[in-house]
């Protein structure tokens, strides 16, 4: 039962400091949206914004002064990234590169990939999506059939990747490929960094039931890729997956999608109705626990402990959490859906529709039970 | 609490410590022997020469001086291993007599008891003294209990008194659903031997407050048991040719009831680590309704991955679910906290939510 139980972890004054840093920066540059646009996922793209939140050092938190980072606390990022989500701020833009590929960059990037990158991303000027996924290969990752054959000076790769958020603004994906055969399906997997601009990559657009273009299938035709562009090592991309997915699985995005209506509910429900009182009472029970488990994982990976069953567990409750909201506004609110004519039915409806994907992403519901059930002992 | 740089030695070595004497006293025939009204003195009297009874007393008044947190392996252990004593009474109620200034030094067992305005006891100031009569149920360990703990209002100001237990009339001995001692305990007109009044009602539902949070931590600890009973029954028990554990639908099981387990003992956690503000509504709230919720769903799984044999009296199961079940429903059920937090937080609003949250969770 080893890494079932997560330390709680308690900020200190200089980080809570932070957090009231943060606010104050918001409270100045948060830029005018609509509501519309501010309960999308992760308060929508902002180009201009990531730089500003860049010039403030809020990006690349962890990354080493020399890389152009700014050498801060797995908790001090934490106190941040909380803060930017539960303010709606427009982090889509930059969020996979700073949440993962920066620390997987700056773990296993070559170090002119890491010259060139990394700066980048600190500043809050290039931008990253994830490249798992595949058309035949979902929570069966190990059977993706993009290719990658050697040629003079690099790699041409061959194949797609589907349910690629983000990738309509970002510069580059890190795609999973596969470069050989082992004894295992994990072995003779590698990663490589795709710039989305280069010859023989398109994009085609994927909407999602709501009708918003959310992610693009990305098809790779004869794609040139040069060795320097290779991420770790060759062979190795089954573990750096691994390493990455954990980056992935226990932040704040992971049990914050829902915040904003949470807040409306809060506004629309009776104190007086013991109905409403205990629902939202049950809510905000959960949320305060998860929030906790989250921040102790950030204390884990500040002590340089591995996260990785109870990064699971985070998941798991966070995504149950936040599919839970939209349902108990529905139950407790006799909302005009159909016209949508308060923020609470408008983001109530938006949800509904959207939050199916929150036990999707980064690794199904289902999955994540079976590697918990493999961390006790069965399996 | 566990900050970066200093994971605590002493909560690890509290632990070692509670975890290492019930390991090595609290079997089967114990368990079985208490469930029968056999009260466990041998069992008390080691913990008490252990020390750790009035561990939440400051030193200075000669107790532990333990904080929340490094308390937190002893009420987790007696949910553990089911240790059937009147530790967390005792631990709590020698921690709130300590608080409000008055005599601290016995050594137990201390049974609480929490008065409201719906009773079950009515308090009286008369000519100095501060006189109790009327009938409370289920007083846990009142029977062995050398003191009672009561706390209450009267106009407005909260109150905490210390009674001997020679000043009840009557003891009705009575049990919970996992017979511990739940006794009916009488008083008329009976005189605290020592009391405090103070000035304003905050502490009114000081021992309600703190029973709860002692109840979420057992729970925490009782579920860990039925969830370690239930891995190694599901990689014993073997139908259609292999251990049951290896069916996913067994493993969904067990995995849901590890993040359940998991949720409530960080909400246990995180209410020990403000413990020592002045208002941890919050937290407790929070931490009672999880570990109420977590109850119900591991006490569940875990009869289902042990079939028909986890239903007999002759299997462990039962003493973990038997605990669970009773504990959430001790000092406010999840519902009853759940509305509490929900009506505060709905008056407080959604603008001002999320600051609240984070202040409520910091602890300084």
């Amino acid at each position: 039962m080893q890494g079932l139980i997560i330390d709680t972890c308690v900020l200190d004054a200089n980080t809570e400091g932070l957090r009231q840093e943060v606010r104050d920066f918001l409270a100045k540059e948060l830029p005018p949206r609509t509501t519309k646009e501010r309960f999308r996922n992760k308060g929508g793209a902002d180009a201009a914004f990531s730089r500003k939140l860049g010039q403030r050092g809020w990006i690349g938190m962890s990354i080493p002064k020399a890389y152009g980072g700014h050498e801060r606390s797995p908790l001090e990022r934490y106190v941040v990234t909380e803060e930017l989500l539960a303010a709606s701020a427009p982090v889509s833009a930059h969020w996979i590169a700073d949440r993962q590929y920066g620390p997987v960059l700056m773990h296993y990037g070559t170090e002119e990939i890491k010259r060139d990158f990394l700066p980048r991303i600190a500043r809050g000027e290039l931008f990253i999506c994830v490249g798992l996924s595949e058309p035949d290969s979902g929570s069966d990752l190990a059977s993706i059939r993009t290719k990658g054959e050697r040629t003079q000076g690099g790699w041409i790769i061959n194949g797609r990747k589907v349910w690629n958020s983000a990738s309509q603004w970002s510069h580059y994906v890190v795609a999973l490929v596969r470069t050989g055969q082992g004894e295992k399906r994990q072995a003779g997997l590698s990663q490589f960094v795709i710039d989305l601009k280069a010859p023989g990559v398109t994009l085609r657009p994927v909407h999602i039931l709501t009708g918003e273009h959310r992610w693009n299938e990305i098809i790779f035709d004869n794609v040139f890729v040069p060795d320097t562009h290779l991420l770790g090592q060759e062979g190795q991309g089954w573990a750096q997956v691994t390493t990455e997915l954990g980056f992935e699985r226990a932040g704040p995005d992971r049990y914050l999608s829902s915040l904003f209506l949470l807040l409306e509910m809060l506004d629309a429900a009776d104190p007086d109705n013991p109905h409403h009182a205990a629902l939202m009472g049950s809510l905000v029970a959960d949320i305060a626990t998860v929030r906790q488990m989250s921040l102790g994982i950030a204390g884990m990976m500040a002590r340089g402990e591995s996260a990785g069953l109870a990064a699971s567990l985070v998941k798991e409750l966070g995504n149950t959490l936040e599919q839970r909201i939209p349902e108990v506004a529905h139950e407790l609110f006799d909302m005009d859906i159909a016209t949508r004519d308060t923020t609470l039915a408008e983001v109530a409806a938006y949800l509904t529709q959207t939050s199916p994907t929150f036990s999707l992403r980064g690794g199904t519901r289902e999955i994540l039970r079976g590697i918990i059930a493999r961390g006790l002992g069965v399996r | 609490m566990n900050d970066i740089n200093d994971m605590n030695e002493t909560r690890e070595l509290v632990g070692e410590s509670i975890n290492r004497i019930f390991s090595e006293r609290v079997d089967r025939k114990v368990l079985e022997a208490a469930e029968k009204g056999v009260s466990q003195e041998g069992l008390w009297k080691q913990v008490m020469e252990s020390g750790f009874t009035r561990s939440l007393v400051p030193e200075e008044s000669g107790g532990g001086g333990l904080s929340w947190p490094d308390a937190y392996p002893l009420m987790h252990a007696l949910g553990f291993w089911r240790a059937p004593v009147p530790l967390v009474e005792t631990l709590i109620g020698t921690h709130l007599l300590a608080r409000a200034g008055l005599p601290c030094d016995m050594d137990g067992p201390v049974s609480p008891i929490q008065v409201d305005e719906r009773g079950p006891l009515d308090a009286e100031l008369s000519s100095g003294k501060l006189l109790l009569s009327g009938t409370a149920k289920a007083v846990p360990w009142a029977r062995q209990a050398s003191h009672f703990v009561v706390g209450g209002s009267l106009g407005g100001k909260a109150w905490l008194a210390l009674l001997d237990q020679s000043a009840a009339s009557d003891i009705v001995e009575g049990q919970n659903i996992a017979f511990e001692p739940r006794d009916q305990v009488s008083f008329k007109h009976a005189a605290a031997t020592a009391f405090r009044i103070y000035d304003n009602d905050a502490e009114a539902q000081a021992v309600r407050l703190h029973m709860a949070l002692g109840r979420a931590i057992s729970i925490v600890g009782a579920a860990q048991s039925a969830l370690t009973q239930s891995v190694r029954y599901a990689q014993e028990r073997q139908q259609f040719g292999r251990p049951i554990g290896k069916f996913q639908a067994v493993q969904h099981m067990l995995a849901i009831m590890a993040c359940d387990i998991g949720s409530a003992a960080a909400a246990a956690n995180a209410a020990c680590d403000v413990m020592h503000k002045a208002d941890p509504r919050f937290s407790v709230s929070v931490a009672k309704v999880r570990a109420g919720q977590a109850a119900g769903v591991a006490a569940r799984n875990a009869h289902q991955v042990h079939g028909a044999f986890g239903m007999t009296y002759e299997h462990t199961l039962h003493f973990a679910t038997k605990r669970m079940w009773a504990w959430r429903a001790e000092y406010g059920n999840e519902t009853t906290w759940a509305r509490e937090l929900g009506a505060a937080c709905i008056r407080r609003g959604g603008a001002g939510f999320w600051a609240h949250m984070t202040r409520e969770s910091a602890a300084a």
